[in-house]
């Protein structure tokens, strides 16, 4: 039995896609309206948004780092896009105009963090700051909004074999980052880099350049997120993607991935924003008042860390034998 | 020939001593603030009134509080999102139990900085006996206690508890002289800060603690309870910029303070805080929320667009702190 329970937890995954499941269950015994395929299909697209930005921020994270400008960067590239389209350019050239301010805005964090030795940190509070207020500047010199073409909107309510877009497109990042992050040299070194910098760069691993393209990633995943939500709001507000960082790192964090670094994963993430939007429309559906919403997210980031706290020092223990306990306490804590 | 070499080395005496002064935290950003009130001084002339500071000071005296708070957790090596949410329920208590309960000024006021005090002691708690990150904690904390806030309120504004004297205390009525209350519990709490700073055994513990945890605690301190102590202190001080702020705004919205975790954070960097711990002072703290009132200050009266204000605050802090990291650079070349 304890060794089946140790297995179960070991799963990438695994204890985040269990709460999901739990948290389905209970929505669709509360209301059998919950379980509607429409509903599904509305809380996965919903969903898409925080994800994107998620896997992001789950990448960074592994590597050792934390991105706080990924809400501002979304908001900058999905308001730029808005923006080209209201100047009739055409659809794909405001995509791709809308992808390179959002890579523009990693490199230049992974640039500032990487070759000036900056703390992550500030470099992008400060780098949010300046995405936030472009926005702004944007949205004050002309409403971003009525300018979307059929293209443009089909990409958050068009369907591929009636799958709406959104999902088969987030679908499949999944996949492919997974396969980056866990099957790839690249992958390897975002890992040996967030786990130990001085030993991945004697490792031979340039773990400048490895933080560098995490940033940029992030960045370019900010940006089509950011993107895809201006086509599904069909405006970009001045406030756009506000707060949106921080659901991103809570989705990571849920999923299993280590603030500390050296640790990620990205069906976690996946399952993790999930969860969020499930939350969010469960509790609506349920009849509990919106407002309980923020409560149930931080009680759940809470929980979600402190069992995996005491699940990996439960697998430690287990694994090191009854003698190691005793060290066990001091070792795995890094922050006091 | 001698005298050249004597005169080169005194030369780069100066400029060591120079770099030395320049290098001490709070020195760059006392120079920004004088080069900007010159500066600003021949945009308007209304820039360097009397007038114009007193309202300059009264802006940023709660600003100021929780950057002094923020900079003693990062220090301790710790982080503190929470500041702005706890300031918030501060409020809220002082609010409800003035307007529903009639409980007098006085009392309810300890009540609401007793009840910030108890939110950053219970940060503290999670952090140091559950072992939970102080980002994690603090992050959960601040959708937690603000979730709480919006349940309680069901998002209507607290209103109908303010009073004249309230109003006072706040710095809503200024003292004849232009001066206002928070101005002087800013200033008396802030000299209290610097003596126990300067004076008491456990500012050097509290940077070992930040600095390196593990060797602070085989050197005989209690990290733990250190941690603690500058978590409940930041919550403490949250309940004070509460409780004023409250007495300011006559209302207590279910957002108030929301983003002022981030301008402390910011207040705090700026002044010379590192968030990898250890480093910090409580001057560059008030001088870095002294800063970023200035700036939007300098926006209001200069004719910017407010709009522009999140740009150049994002701005500020890239440039300054990539200037100091220029500067450490250079002298440590230079060694």
């Amino acid at each position: 039995m304890q060794s089946l329970l140790i297995r179960l937890l070991r799963i990438e995954g695994a204890p985040i896609s269990l709460a999901l499941a739990l948290a389905v269950i209970v929505f669709s015994s509360l209301n059998s309206a919950f379980l509607s395929l429409d509903n599904l299909a509305i809380i996965a697209v919903q969903s898409i948004f925080v994800m994107i930005i998620a896997i992001g921020m789950s990448f960074v994270l592994t590597s050792g780092a934390i991105d706080l400008s990924v809400g501002a960067v979304l908001g900058l590239s999905g308001g730029v896009t808005m923006f080209l389209l209201t100047m009739s350019i055409p659809t794909a050239l405001a995509i791709i105009g809308g992808l390179m301010v959002g890579t523009a805005f990693g490199l230049l964090n992974g640039f500032l963090i990487t070759r000036l030795g900056l703390s992550d940190f500030i470099v992008t509070l400060s780098t949010m700051g300046i995405a936030g207020g472009l926005l702004k500047i944007l949205a004050y010199i002309r409403p971003l909004r009525g300018a979307e073409t059929d293209s443009f909107t089909w990409l958050s309510y068009g369907e591929i074999a009636s799958i709406p877009f959104p999902i088969v497109f987030g679908f499949l990042l999944v996949i492919t980052c997974t396969l980056l992050l866990n099957a790839t040299v690249f992958g390897r070194e975002v890992q040996a880099s967030g786990m130990s910098s001085a030993g991945a760069t004697f490792a031979g691993i340039d773990v400048k350049n490895v933080r560098l393209i995490v940033f940029a990633l992030s960045g370019f995943l900010a940006a089509v997120s950011g993107i895809l939500l201006a086509a599904r709001l069909a405006s970009v507000q001045p406030a756009l993607g506000t707060g949106y960082e921080l659901q991103a790192i809570a989705a990571a964090v849920l999923g299993g991935t280590s603030l500390a670094g050296g640790r990620g994963t990205i069906i976690g993430t996946a399952m993790a924003a999930l969860l969020l939007a499930t939350l969010n429309t469960g509790l609506q559906i349920a009849g509990v008042d919106p407002t309980w919403y923020p409560v149930f997210v931080g009680a759940s980031i809470l929980g979600a860390v402190a069992f995996h706290q005491w699940s990996e020092s439960y697998v430690e223990v287990y694994d090191l034998g009854a003698s190691d306990v005793a060290n066990s306490d001091i070792s795995p804590s890094s922050s006091v | 020939m001698k005298a050249q070499v004597n005169m080169k080395n005194s030369s780069a005496r100066l400029t060591d001593r120079l770099v030395t002064i320049l290098n001490r935290p709070g020195i760059g950003i006392l120079i920004f603030l004088v080069v900007i009130s010159f500066v600003m001084s021949f945009i308007s002339p209304f820039f360097l009134t009397w007038l114009n500071w007193a309202n300059i000071f009264n802006q940023s005296a709660f600003l100021m509080l929780l950057a002094v708070g923020m900079t003693v957790v990062l220090i301790g090596g710790g982080i503190d999102l929470s500041v702005g949410a706890i300031a918030a329920l501060s409020g809220g208590v002082v609010g409800i139990l003035i307007s529903e309960l009639g409980v007098p000024l006085p009392l309810a006021l300890l009540c609401g900085v007793l009840a910030g005090t108890a939110m950053g002691f219970l940060n503290g708690l999670i952090i140091t006996r559950l072992g939970i990150p102080d980002f994690v904690t603090t992050l959960a904390t601040l959708a937690l206690i603000r979730g709480i806030l919006l349940v309680w309120t069901q998002g209507v504004p607290i209103i109908g508890f303010s009073s004249n004297s309230y109003m006072m205390l706040g710095g809503l009525r200024r003292l004849p002289g232009g001066l206002t209350i928070p101005e002087f519990i800013v200033t008396f709490l802030v000299i209290v800060g610097l003596l126990l700073m300067r004076y008491s055994h456990v500012s050097g513990h509290l940077r070992a603690t930040g600095e390196n945890p593990e060797i602070a605690r085989l050197s005989g301190v209690n990290i733990k309870r250190i941690k603690l102590a500058s978590y409940a202190l930041s919550g403490f001080l949250a309940g004070v910029v509460g409780v004023l702020l409250a007495g300011r705004f006559s209302t207590v919205m279910p957002n108030m303070a929301s983003g002022m975790e981030i301008q402390a954070l910011a207040a705090a960097i700026i002044g010379g805080a590192a968030l990898s711990g250890g480093r910090g002072s409580l001057i560059g703290a008030v001088l870095g929320a002294l800063t970023l009132v200035v700036i939007q200050n300098v926006i209001n009266l200069s004719g910017i667009p407010p709009v522009f204000e999140t740009l150049v605050v994002g701005a500020v802090i890239l440039i300054v702190i990539t200037f100091t990291r220029l500067s450490e650079i250079s002298s440590r070349q230079r060694k």
